[in-house]
């Protein structure tokens, strides 16, 4: 696992961190924090998600939620989403290690 | 023997990734049957996986600069340079149960036609799961696949006389992902039919090859076909969205 911050600042802080899961697969995460709240998160990378279309709209619903309520929502799509190269784990990780830092 | 349609094709990037969601969408509803498609992209052009950023996948200043267009896919997987006398893609659309429920063994049959076609040329692939085929070391051959619910697109390609010159002026590849290979360029990782066979291998040649190993590999006869005219006006209609800034610069 290899993860750094690349910014942060007083009130607002950009943490991005990138998971390798398969060989050659990786999904990237950036995230925006503010006071415990996700404004803004990108999960890119060359991994694969099925259905495409639920990735996509699990990424836009962790937008704007607190910490806490964005784990319920990956928990959420533990069974119906399926990632190759990337995993739901490492982004709850992820969230949760940001959140409880301070 | 079970019958599959086969269709050869060629077309800019927006009509090929057009034509590929197209035979998705139809192939779900049961409209059109199984099909091989084998298809150039031309002029030469670059696809980009769905999840990944655009400016993080390609050099996009030497994309505009030479005018080599570029699309996003709807699969996920990485940046492919399509070189348009050096590369052949295959689309394999199917209904889920005559490949396998089962994503991983899926790619991994699917990709057997791809082997085998190599093989015919005397060498020697080897699979990597989960999409990539190499030859000595070096990747040959990648494939990304998006599902609906009882239907599938694999699409993929095999390189037989690609410029890699260019493929490396227009790719970029993660450093730590270079790293895992141990290289530090993305053509020290690549490699053609041509590069492994020390002469000039034709389409004409790669074309048969494929044909007769996905033959082989899924236990099926083809018979030649063209689009009905369902799949050209659905595939017309979505070159809007693959040429459509929104699409590309989505990531």
């Amino acid at each position: 696992m290899n993860g750094y911050i690349v910014g942060d600042c007083n009130y607002m802080e950009s943490v991005r961190r990138v998971f390798r899961r398969e060989k050659t697969l990786t999904i990237e995460a950036l995230i925006d924090l503010e006071n415990l709240v996700i404004k803004d998160i990108t999960l890119s990378g060359d991994f694969f998600a099925y259905p495409e279309e639920l990735f996509e709209e699990l990424e836009d619903s962790l937008k704007n939620m607190e910490c806490r309520k964005a784990i319920e929502i990956l928990e959420s799509y533990r069974d119906k989403l399926m990632l190759v190269g990337a995993s739901i784990d490492d982004i709850e990780l992820f969230i949760k290690e940001e959140c409880l830092k301070d | 023997m079970e019958k599959w349609r086969l269709i050869i094709d060629e077309g800019d990037v927006y009509w090929n990734m057009a034509v590929d969601e197209a035979m998705l969408i139809l192939r779900e509803k049961n409209i059109i049957p199984n099909t091989l498609r084998l298809y150039v992209f031309k002029p030469s052009s670059v696809t980009i996986g769905r999840f990944q950023k655009l400016r993080e996948a390609v050099n996009l200043e030497y994309l505009l600069e030479n005018k080599i267009s570029f699309t996003r896919r709807i699969t996920g997987g990485g940046s492919v340079y399509h070189d348009e006398g050096g590369e052949i893609t295959y689309s394999i659309v199917a209904s889920i149960d005559s490949i396998s429920r089962d994503i991983i063994e899926s790619y991994r049959r699917i990709c057997m036609g791809i082997i085998y076609a190599i093989k015919s040329f005397g060498l020697n692939p080897v699979f990597k799961p989960i999409n990539d085929i190499v030859v000595n070391n070096k990747k040959i051959s990648g494939s990304a696949q998006s599902r609906k619910k009882n239907a599938l697109l694999q699409h993929g390609t095999l390189m037989y006389n690609t410029n890699l010159d260019i493929l490396e002026k227009t790719l970029k590849a993660p450093k730590e992902k270079l790293v895992s290979h141990g290289v530090s360029r993305i053509r020290d990782r690549v490699t053609t039919l041509s590069i492994e066979l020390g002469y000039i291998v034709s389409k004409r040649e790669v074309v048969d090859a494929l044909i007769t190993g996905f033959s082989k590999a899924l236990n099926i006869e083809f018979y030649r076909d063209h689009y009905s005219e369902e799949e050209e006006k659905l595939a017309s209609k979505l070159v809007k969205k693959y040429s459509s800034r929104e699409w590309i610069y989505s990531r």
